[in-house]
């Protein structure tokens, strides 16, 4: 039983001039219960628009297609109502924004007990309480409570930011590059911070991030993602040491590490556009191994560990 | 003291020294004006004897420094000088006329920021619909509008209805509650209408502008992400965050509207504060503009004030 359950999910985004960016182009994901997750990918391949899909927050010019499944419950088809019951109260996110993901002019505390009440989970007094238990479990003192938002550092907000996401109980968290816009001091607290919280929680956390660092510390299993298909998922330490996919090999290589010796390569042409049809691997182009059979899409294959690569299947990879 | 509380002092205080400079500055406007007092009392041929003796009578034959202390003195007595028109008390008349303003102002303006305020933020909130571009388009054609021609315009189509000069009908004859009532409603109707439409389209705009940048802001992604409905979203969290320009506009526009609308009043011989500075105008009245701008000037100063406290109590950041 998954606590997440996406199937086919496409996400198009409709442009006023009637072309549309194809950005998720079919992605199959489960999430087990208490399961930590790392989502790789360079920029524009389309980890923020598949998690703001999962809740169920895309803007409205945004066409969706396929399941998405929370608490038995599909945001995308059973109706926004139903989708509000299960946001917050089952999937949480801390996103990118860190500086101006909290409401300015509420206090701190009123935006951590409000969605409790709002969910009819308990009463204010209640909520207030456990408003301290939460700020406590993200090592803020009470006190926090009563500030502004701009009264608090970087860090103190995103530890806000995470005290809220995890009042309501969810199963599910999704941290959207949690850390970024943080000095590297405090990035490696709230990695820290994250993960023993979903091991305390029995918390599920989806980790979105372009520090391999943080996914190799803080995820067991990892997904790659390029121009909006997944072209490898398995556990983090055989994506990150024997890497299957042409892609995700290069762009662990593209990846800087602190005292290893080795030149930085970088991955020749750029992404594909995503408002023209892709037929076949999106990879295709850049790939130092595509040959005729990469013209169709493959398919993930693999047991436990998979990844989407005609090379791959055919043995021509070394 | 809270940040807040020091931040309204700070505010109190420079309100003062405005208050204090503008009233001086008043002094000094009206008597560098070419010619003095005597100019603009009707004694034709005066010999030079009798000019002095007026210059005395009327205190504008001491030196300028004392003419200053006494011109504060009297002002703290609320002594604003006699109107050369009708040598009447200004205070007395200037009271009246802002009387029969605050009416239209109540009526015409608070109203219009009102509807107009719920109106923008509706529109942003359905940005690009129908509905968004109805609204903005009527917004905008009434912001483009001349007042005057407005005015006319509701002259024209209505007043068959509606009667277009005056606060009250002076031939009335029954002096009953809901009689005079009645009355009052059909006179103030248009020239309120009028400066309703008038006030509207600033606010529906500045709202619709403020609501669309605010509903852009991750913490109303933040918002929606714990599952609050769209009222929530967009009233508590957007539009709550997003309120000071809508404050800072509301302060200005009331504290310019109470120193009358002197087209409107004008074009509805509606005797407030807009039409008594027409009629000290044309008659060269300068103690009664002199206390016309003396009360605009207050009386801006005073909304302006009332912003900033609204701003240090609504954002939190104001303070800082
Ligand atoms: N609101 C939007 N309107 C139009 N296109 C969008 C929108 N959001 C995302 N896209 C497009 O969808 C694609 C995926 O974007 P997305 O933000 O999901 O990438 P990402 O993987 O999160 O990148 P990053 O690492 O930079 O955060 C991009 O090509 C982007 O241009
Ligand atoms: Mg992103």
């Amino acid at each position: 039983m998954s606590v997440l359950d996406i199937r086919g999910l496409h996400v198009w985004f409709d442009a006023p001039d009637g072309r549309s960016a194809h950005a998720v182009r079919g992605v199959d994901l489960a999430v087990r219960p208490g399961e930590r997750l790392g989502i790789l990918g360079e920029s524009g391949c389309g980890k923020t628009t598949l998690i703001l899909a999962a809740m169920g927050l895309l803007p409205s010019f945004a066409s969706v297609g396929g399941q998405v499944v929370l608490d038995g419950i599909d945001v995308l088809c059973d109706g926004e109502k139903s989708a509000r019951t299960v946001r917050w109260t089952h999937a949480a996110m801390v996103f990118q924004g860190a500086m101006n993901a909290l409401n300015p002019v509420h206090r701190v505390g009123e935006q951590i007990a409000d969605p409790m009440v709002f969910h009819k989970q308990c009463s204010r007094r209640e909520a207030k309480e456990r408003t301290r238990e939460v700020l406590g479990l993200v090592g803020l003192p009470a006190s926090v409570a009563r500030r502004y938002p701009h009264e608090l550092s970087g860090g103190m907000r995103q530890r806000a930011m995470i005290a809220m996401a995890v009042a309501c109980e969810p199963k599910v968290l999704f941290a959207d590059e949690p850390t970024t816009a943080l000095d590297v001091i405090v990035q490696a607290q709230i990695g820290d911070l994250l993960y023993s919280l979903s091991e305390r929680l029995g918390l599920a956390l989806v980790l979105v991030t372009h520090d391999i660092g943080m996914i190799a510390e803080h995820s067991e299993r990892s997904v790659v993602m390029y121009a909006g298909v997944i072209v490898e998922d398995g556990p983090t330490y055989e994506v990150l040491t024997a890497p299957r996919h042409p892609y995700t090999r290069l762009l662990l290589e593209a990846t800087p590490v602190v005292n290893r010796d080795r030149p930085l390569v970088s991955i020749p042409g750029s992404p594909p556009r995503l408002d023209q049809p892709i037929t076949g691997c999106a990879f295709a182009p850049r790939c130092p191994h595509a040959f005729e059979a990469c013209a169709v899409r493959p398919p993930l294959t693999g047991d436990g560990h998979v990844a989407a690569c005609h090379a791959l299947t055919q043995g021509r990879l070394s | 003291m809270s940040k807040r509380q020091k931040f309204v002092l700070r505010r109190l205080g420079s309100a003062l020294l405005i208050a204090f400079l503008a009233v001086s500055f008043s002094f000094v406007l009206f008597r560098a004006l070419p010619g003095d007092a005597i100019n603009f009392s009707r004694v034709p041929n005066a010999t030079p004897e009798q000019v002095e003796a007026l210059r005395h009578q009327l205190g504008i034959d001491r030196p300028l420094v004392v003419q200053y202390g006494l011109f504060f003195q009297s002002l703290a007595h609320g002594d604003l000088g006699l109107s050369f028109r009708d040598q009447q008390p200004v205070l007395g008349t200037l009271l009246v006329a802002v009387r029969n303003t605050l009416p239209l102002l109540i009526l015409g303006t608070v109203i219009a920021i009102v509807v107009g305020t719920l109106v923008g933020v509706t529109a942003g909130y359905g940005q690009g619909t129908a509905r968004d571009r109805l609204m903005t388009g009527l917004a905008m054609l009434l912001y483009s509008m001349p007042v005057q021609w407005l005015a006319l315009l509701l002259v024209v189509g209505l007043s068959r209805w509606f009667p277009s000069s005056g606060v009250s009908d002076p031939f009335l004859l029954d002096t009953g509650f809901w009689a005079v009532f009645t009355d009052r409603a059909h006179h103030i109707a248009l020239p309120a209408v009028c400066i309703a439409l008038m006030v509207f389209g600033p606010f529906a705009l500045v709202a619709r502008s403020s609501q669309l940048e605010a509903l852009a802001d991750d913490h109303v992604l933040t918002a929606r992400a714990k599952g609050y409905g769209n009222r929530r979203v967009v009233w508590r969290e957007a539009f709550r965050s997003a309120i000071l320009p809508i404050v800072t506009l509301s302060t200005l526009t009331l504290g310019f509207a109470i120193g009358g609308q002197v087209l409107v009043e004008s074009v509805f011989s509606w005797p407030g504060v807009g039409l008594a500075t027409v009629r000290a105008v044309s008659a060269r009245d300068y103690p009664m503009l002199q206390g016309i701008f003396l009360f605009i000037t207050l009386s801006v100063v005073a909304f302006n004030f009332l912003g900033d406290v609204m701003h240090a109590v609504l954002d939190p950041r104001v303070a800082e």
